[in-house]
């Protein structure tokens, strides 16, 4: 009895995830559409924050003084976000994610290597979050004087990843409340950091803040990393930035809700963990790159205690929001594989990112080779869109409904998008290698690596589609066109 | 696509897709050539902001 409920609550969960993956997909027609700008603006601005930015924060002040940051955070993240972002007007016209469209780009099994390549890459995001809360837990322990061996680090980590998964097969009521809580949450996290920040330093030690020692002789290489960094942290949202958009009234409101909700909302919190890393160094002298040691040293006990325990249950949030929306990204592309199966996998995968431990050392490394998919990706998406398809796509033939088999190209594969894709990587490793930080093409570098990327890419999908028997090939949809 | 739901699907997106062929159908108000012109404002003077910012101590 006890076990056929069980099954029963399996079923449901698993059906629902199934009706949300399948029909998430169906384009949103005007009468459904529910934002105006402000209102996307801010459920984009929810989006777009997360504990890690003080990660991001903190990593750029080992790079560049205060002002420099701040332009960086605030100028480089908008210039990229406004261009790439700028095919979103295509979800708000059509009422469709960018992923319809880019089966145009990839066909339709040259996406479903993308939707895993995507995830690949960006899940290391969630062991961030998972070692942030390890850090939170550590911290609040030792404010306790209780003091964990080093593995109890990773055990932590991997508790993270498990009650945020437990939170996420509990399926969409669950993630609806968790994301309800967790966005105030964050909210509140960063004004303590605010607070603890600015009764710590006085401003000018901020305002006037540059690092005594970047690794670098000449200024100017920290500061074109450090815009890389910015460039690669914007990036990282091209796969989701449709989502909300899509359900937006005007184009002009659903493509600035996007770049304002990450150039100035989550850059401000890039900003804050930057602040509270400066407030750390004056206080205590030495230099750390760990939000939570940065709360447990500079705020009182009692705010220390609070704002550990926010940034703890922000991080399993995240962590089940996360591993929700990503399950439903592969279960739309894989509809057989099972909606549990596929949250053990994605636990599976940050679990071993846990254990390995080192995803924080490594955080520039990885936001560029991320950033070496994303910028192609978003190139090919520019330049198919605007100056390739000109903005007409054949909607049937997106969907694969019977009879429309325009973006079928060769056994499901788009061979000039996914060519353009891995030369797009090479391009961005050919001028600077993410994990040696070493610089093999110093003209080049100075556009950073994701600018490389993201040009290079574009340029060689646009000059290959002037090619008549590559054009043939790309554009098999025009007599398809009805919209 | 072989779930139970693929009929239903498929439904579901042609009735839509047929609703924004009908020439009644009225699309999202669409960005504008003046939306085009602020956009490359704003990119530009974020460029100008970032190489200016190279030179900043």
């Amino acid at each position: 009895m006890k076990e056929n409920t069980k099954n029963n609550i399996d079923t449901s969960i698993n059906d629902n995830i199934e009706k949300e993956a399948v029909f998430g997909i169906v384009p949103i027609t005007k009468s459904k559409r529910q934002y105006g700008f402000l209102d996307a603006f801010l459920v984009l601005s929810g989006y777009c924050i997360a504990t890690w930015s003080y990660t991001q924060g903190s990593y750029l002040t080992t790079l560049v003084g205060f002002k420099q940051l701040l332009i960086g955070a605030f100028l480089g993240a908008i210039l990229m976000l406004a261009i790439y972002q700028l095919p979103v007007i295509l979800s708000v016209r059509y009422g469709i994610d960018i992923w319809i469209w880019l089966k145009a780009v990839f066909g339709h099994n040259g996406i479903k290597i993308m939707t895993v390549v995507i995830i690949l890459i960006n899940f290391p995001w969630y062991a961030v979050c998972a070692d942030l809360f390890a850090s939170s837990m550590s911290n609040l322990l030792d404010l306790g004087n209780i003091h964990i061996p080093e593995y109890c680090h990773t055990l932590l980590g991997l508790l993270c990843v498990i009650l945020g998964t437990f939170i996420a097969y509990k399926g969409v009521g669950a993630i609806t409340w968790t994301t309800r809580i967790l966005v105030p949450l964050l909210i509140l996290v960063g004004a303590v950091v605010i607070y603890i920040g600015f009764t710590n330093v006085p401003a000018e030690v901020i305002w006037e803040y540059v690092p005594k020692d970047t690794g670098y002789e000449n200024n100017i290489i920290p500061y074109v990393i450090s815009i890389e960094a910015n460039f690669a942290f914007v990036i990282t949202l091209v796969g989701g930035m449709a989502e909300i958009p899509r359900l937006a009234k005007t184009e002009r409101g659903g493509f600035w809700a996007g770049v304002l909700g990450q150039g100035l909302t989550g850059s401000f919190f890039v900003v804050i963990g930057a602040v509270m890393a400066i407030a750390m160094e004056h206080v205590t002298g030495q230099f750390v790159d760990d939000p939570t040691l940065m709360l447990a040293t500079l705020a009182t006990p009692a705010l220390a205690l609070c704002s550990l325990l926010l940034v703890g249950f922000a991080n399993v949030g995240t962590q089940a929001v996360g591993s929700y929306i990503y399950a439903v990204m592969i279960k739309s592309s894989f509809h057989k594989a099972s909606y549990k199966l596929l949250l053990a996998i994605l636990a599976c995968y940050v679990g071993g990112l846990c254990i390995w431990g080192k995803i924080i050392d490594y955080f520039g490394s990885f936001l560029t080779i991320g950033a070496c998919i994303y910028a192609p990706l978003a190139a090919l998406l520019f330049m198919d869109f605007f100056l390739v398809r000109k903005q007409k796509l054949s909607l049937r033939a997106a969907y694969g409904l019977k009879g429309h088999d325009a973006y079928r190209y060769t056994r499901g594969f788009n061979l000039v998008g996914l060519i353009c894709v891995v030369a797009g990587v090479f391009m961005s490793l050919a001028v600077y290698n993410p994990l040696s930080g070493e610089i093999h093409c110093k003209p080049l570098f100075y556009l950073t690596p994701t600018g490389c990327g993201f040009l290079g890419t574009g340029l060689l999908y646009f000059l290959l589609n002037q090619i008549p028997v590559i054009k043939a090939y790309t554009l098999r949809d025009r007599e398809d066109i009805t919209v | 696509m072989n779930t139970k739901y693929e009929k239903l699907l498929t439904e579901e997106i042609e009735s839509k897709i047929q609703e924004m062929e009908s020439p009644s159908y009225e699309y999202p108000n669409r960005f504008s050539k003046k939306d085009y012109i602020f956009t490359a404002v704003v990119i530009l003077l974020c460029l100008a902001g970032v190489i200016g910012g190279a030179f900043i101590v």
